[in-house]
């Protein structure tokens, strides 16, 4: 297509300037791409040149260094010392015989095992009964257990990668030293060095135990779980009684493949989690909104009481109303039995039975519980907007709806943009809502099971996950979706990020 | 100052990242046993104070000197084994399960074997199908708790007399009458077989000695297959079946709400509840029948037990200590005082024979009830029992085509649940 220049665009007519603009965007999104894989292709390039560096620096250091650094090479922290920073020497040695002592005593049987994830399975021996003597009765014989394997590999890796980093700040400092004696500078004392932890380097005493605590308490499980999608850890294989190993890919496969059943209910139940994330997103966003302008509007009286009784929802807990209104529905509950008593149906509604109403109730339900959030949140925003703005509009003669579309709602979008993002991510893990009003159903026959559980029409991707752990302890199925969705969630995030309005500059809004 | 604060929002975030530590304890006694042990023990639901109470008799009377400081919970039988699984290390001493969870249990290696002179006790004591159902390939790996794993018909007298319980087509004329709904969980495989095996169709399952599915003899999707389609889909299409299509029915407290049962199937775990909604007006029968094709027949239950198992460890007088208790609590004692106070039917010989379980009301229908005794099913089969039942659901109601359809996409899939 061929671009306009300003004047031949300003003489389309409105619907050329749409169908103009349509076009503009969709031929830019190739180039978008590009652009972003450019980029990607950089990151990575700039990365190998930062490791060979290293090398290149290191062996430099090895080819210059005094004897002093050459040892350390070996012996970390020798460099130190023998240039009297004993602190560092000591702390590096330590490091160095404990990581030593580790290998020796666990490390080195965890990472031989790491391969298999366990050979031995749990046997039975014969030992004489204590109560009966002279009977022989079987004991167990502890085997391997791949669980422990996978967790005790996994953070023996981890170590090897603290040490391998650390070494090379031993091999740096070395050389810092060497340097800093050939220009015959004071090299700094460990009192010195205790000093700047609470100066200089004060960040690394504040932040070295919270670092250590998320290595171990969210990134090692994540890389785990993660580990654990590519391994046939189910209900046939627990790890302890039967060993679990690696398979490779197979479980993306069985998603991945083309018409098989998961692939179709994964592409099915992955539309669903799209559509309703989107929908109980805006819908709560747009009615939330509507609730606080009415109730804000001048001329409304006892505007407290109003919100008091929107509020009044949140008191109660979620997953109370959301139980109790599951049953209030239901096709023998108070709702039907009521409507038929008043002779209004002659036989019950079917609210969670079909596939069409029930999306429609989840949806309906689900404004209900979340537009007092919504309602709360924007009451400020907009009492926030100056209303000189409204005043000019209303000079100029805009409408009630004009002055909604070209004030209230880019302010809207320009405050709550990075609240809308990440409440669409929360509700495409929304499993309160789902699992409490429908645990998925109303279940249906065409996809059969998929991974050991019966999935429904209003399912989506979180109940899923809960179902296959719960029913079948299917975990390397349950961990590939857990996967999936993550890489969903991720590329969303980041697409709707990076064209947000919030995430311009301030300037632009106005 | 400000560091401090840093410093203290440092230690929080740390701590914040920790999971939580559970502290827990148990009363100090039996200073003087010889063998003195802490256990975990799962029971049923409801059970738990009488367990407990087991225990200490059998701490104060076993001539062994074992002393056991037990934690009694209480968990769903029918999800023991699951969990067992899920957390092998910190499985508990002792459990009780649904005798379907067997062979489940054994491939895990997940169940210790009564092992010698308890063996024969065993046998001399229970019936011989309650040991069967203990069993795997011949050899004795449970202990039998109950016979009475089986469900029959709780009604309301003031929905329908006793002349209109015994076919199905009588019960959902009364309920549609009178507003009401037919509760029966037939979504869930272990109801929903009833109409199969009823109407001849079989699917039966060889186990090898380690617990694994080697073949099976099925024929769900011959004429008696279809002839229990046809009944089930009258059941689940008439307009007085309860359908929660969300949730499970079947349950007794269906009687109570806002459009209420006229008639519910459970099992004998509702009796108690079951009597306490409905008091004088709760009526209970035997399974109807229903009439397909000109040809009636009579619904079958299964009928299994409820069994004790003892997990694996490899200290040998732990092993056998425990042996001795999950012995005592299956005893003819223990049974007995389970059935006076739960209406639980004992698996011990010369208890089934005391005229008080005899006349037992719910146990009677229980008994009258064609039964099936059960055989061992891989876990996913109830799984593909349940989607059948959803096909047959959805299927157009009198179309053989659309029956015979999920009868055989179910029959297509059971060569995967093998192994």
């Amino acid at each position: 297509m061929t671009y306009l220049d300003s004047l031949a665009y300003l003489k389309l007519s409105r619907w050329q300037k749409f169908i103009y603009k349509l076009q503009c965007f969709f031929v830019a999104i190739p180039r978008w791409f590009a652009t972003k894989f450019k980029k990607l292709g950089r990151a990575f390039k700039n990365f190998g040149i930062k490791v060979a560096n290293n090398f290149v620096d290191i062996w430099q250091t090895f080819k210059n260094g005094s004897w002093s650094t050459k040892v350390s090479f070996l012996v970390m922290g020798f460099g130190c010392f023998y240039h009297k920073q004993w602190l560092r020497g000591a702390v590096f040695l330590l490091l160095e015989t404990v990581f030593i002592l580790y290998m020796v005593l666990a490390g080195a049987y965890w990472l031989s095992l790491f391969g298999t994830l366990g050979t031995v399975e749990q046997g039975i021996k014969y030992e004489e009964n204590p109560f009966r003597p002279g009977e022989l009765r079987p004991v167990k014989v502890e085997g391997h257990d791949s669980f422990k394997i996978l967790l005790y590999g996994l953070l023996t890796l981890f170590f090897i990668i603290a040490l391998i980093y650390t070494w090379r700040l031993n091999v740096k400092q070395s050389r810092i030293c060497d340097d800093i004696t050939r220009s015959g500078k004071k090299i700094k004392s460990s009192k010195d060095d205790l000093k700047s932890l609470l100066d200089n380097d004060f960040h690394k005493t504040l932040l070295s135990l919270p670092v250590a605590g998320i290595v171990m308490f969210t990134v090692l499980p994540i890389i785990f779980m993660v580990l654990v999608a590519f391994t046939n850890y189910d209900s046939a294989h627990n790890g302890h009684s039967n060993l679990f190993t690696w398979v490779g890919f197979n479980n993306f496969n069985s998603v991945l493949t083309f018409g098989s059943g998961m692939q179709v209910a994964f592409g099915e139940i992955l539309s669903w989690t799209l559509i309703w994330a989107f929908f109980a997103t805006f819908s709560c966003y747009f009615l939330g909104m509507l609730v606080a302008i009415m109730i804000n509007k001048k001329g409304i009286k006892i505007k407290k009481f109003w919100r008091t009784i929107f509020v009044m929802t949140i008191a109660v807990p979620q997953f109370i109303s959301l139980l109790y209104i599951s049953n209030l529905f239901a096709t023998n509950g108070i709702v039907n039995a009521g409507l038929m008593k008043l002779g209004w149906i002659s036989k019950p509604i079917k609210f969670w039975g079909d596939g069409t109403l029930a999306k429609i109730m989840v949806l309906v339900i689900n404004v209900w519980v979340g537009i007092p959030y919504l309602m709360l949140i924007t009451t400020g925003i907009l009492m926030n907007i100056p209303a000189d703005l409204y005043e000019s509009a209303r000079i100029d003669g805009a409408n009630a709806f004009q002055q909604f579309a070209k004030i209230t709602l880019p302010y809207m979008l320009f405050v709550t943009g990075p609240y809308l993002l990440t409440s669409f991510v929360g509700n495409i893990n929304n499993f309160n809502v789902i699992y409490l009003l429908t645990r998925g159903g109303p279940f249906n026959a065409s996809w059969g099971d998929v991974g050991g559980y019966v999935a429904g029409d209003t399912t989506i991707l979180i109940t899923w996950l809960f179902g296959i752990t719960t029913n079948n302890s299917n975990y390397k199925m349950a961990s590939v979706i857990g996967i999936m969705i993550f890489i969903v969630v991720s590329v969303l995030s980041l697409v709707v990020f990076t064209i947000m309005p919030a995430n311009k500059r301030e300037d632009d809004f106005s | 100052m400000r560091k401090v604060i840093a410093a203290l929002l440092g230690a929080v975030l740390i701590g914040s990242s920790m999971p939580g530590l559970v502290a827990c304890g148990g009363d100090e006694e039996g200073a003087n046993a010889k063998y003195k042990y802490s256990i975990k023990v799962w029971v049923g639901e409801n059970t738990k104070e009488l367990t407990q109470k087991l225990i200490t008799d059998f701490n104060k009377t076993n001539p062994y000197s074992i002393w056991f400081n037990a934690r009694v919970e209480e968990v769903t039988e029918s999800k023991v084994t699951g969990d067992i699984l899920k957390k092998p290390n910190d499985a508990p001493e002792i459990y009780c399960f649904g005798q379907d969870q067997l062979a489940r249990l054994v491939s895990n290696k997940a169940i210790a074997e009564p092992y010698g002179t308890t063996v024969d006790e065993l046998k001399a004591v229970h019936t011989a199908s309650s040991i069967d159902a203990a069993s795997l390939n011949g050899k004795l790996y449970a202990y039998p708790l109950t016979e009475d794993n089986g469900y029959f018909l709780y009604y309301d007298k003031r929905v329908m007399d006793a002349t209109q319980v015994e076919t199905v087509e009588d019960i959902m004329a009364a309920c549609r009458a009178k507003n009401r709904y037919f509760s029966f969980n037939l979504k869930g495989g272990w109801y929903a077989a009833s109409f199969f095996y009823a109407a001849g169709a079989k699917s039966e399952w060889d186990v090898d000695i380690n617990g694994h599915f080697q073949d099976y003899t099925d024929n769900f999707e011959t004429e008696y297959g279809m002839l229990g389609a046809k009944g089930l889909q009258k059941v689940i299409k008439d307009s007085s079946y309860l359908d929660l299509d969300t949730k499970e029915t079947g349950k007794v407290t269906d009687f109570s709400e806002g459009t209420p049962a006229g008639a519910v199937v459970s099992g004998i775990w509702d009796y108690k509840a079951a009597k306490k909604i409905l008091g004088d007006n709760l009526g209970i029968a035997p399974l109807p029948s229903f009439t397909v094709d000109g040809q009636t027949k009579k619904l079958a239950s299964f009928l299994g037990c409820k069994l004790l198992g003892v997990s694996q460890y490899s200290d040998v007088a732990k092993s056998s200590a425990l042996e001795f208790l999950a012995q005592y609590l299956t005893s003819e004692e223990s049974q007995w005082k389970r059935f006076e106070e739960f209406g639980w039917r004992p698996s011990v010989e010369t208890l089934q024979s005391e005229e008080d379980v005899k006349n037992h009301p719910a146990l009677s229908a229980l008994l009258e009830t064609a039964t099936v005794a059960q055989g061992q099913y891989p876990t996913d089969w109830w799984t593909k029992v349940q989607t059948l039942a959803l096909g047959i659901k959805e299927a157009e109601t009198g179309s053989e085509v659309g029956l015979q359809a999920a009868l055989n996409q179910y029959k297509s899939e059971l060569n995967g649940l093998k192994g």
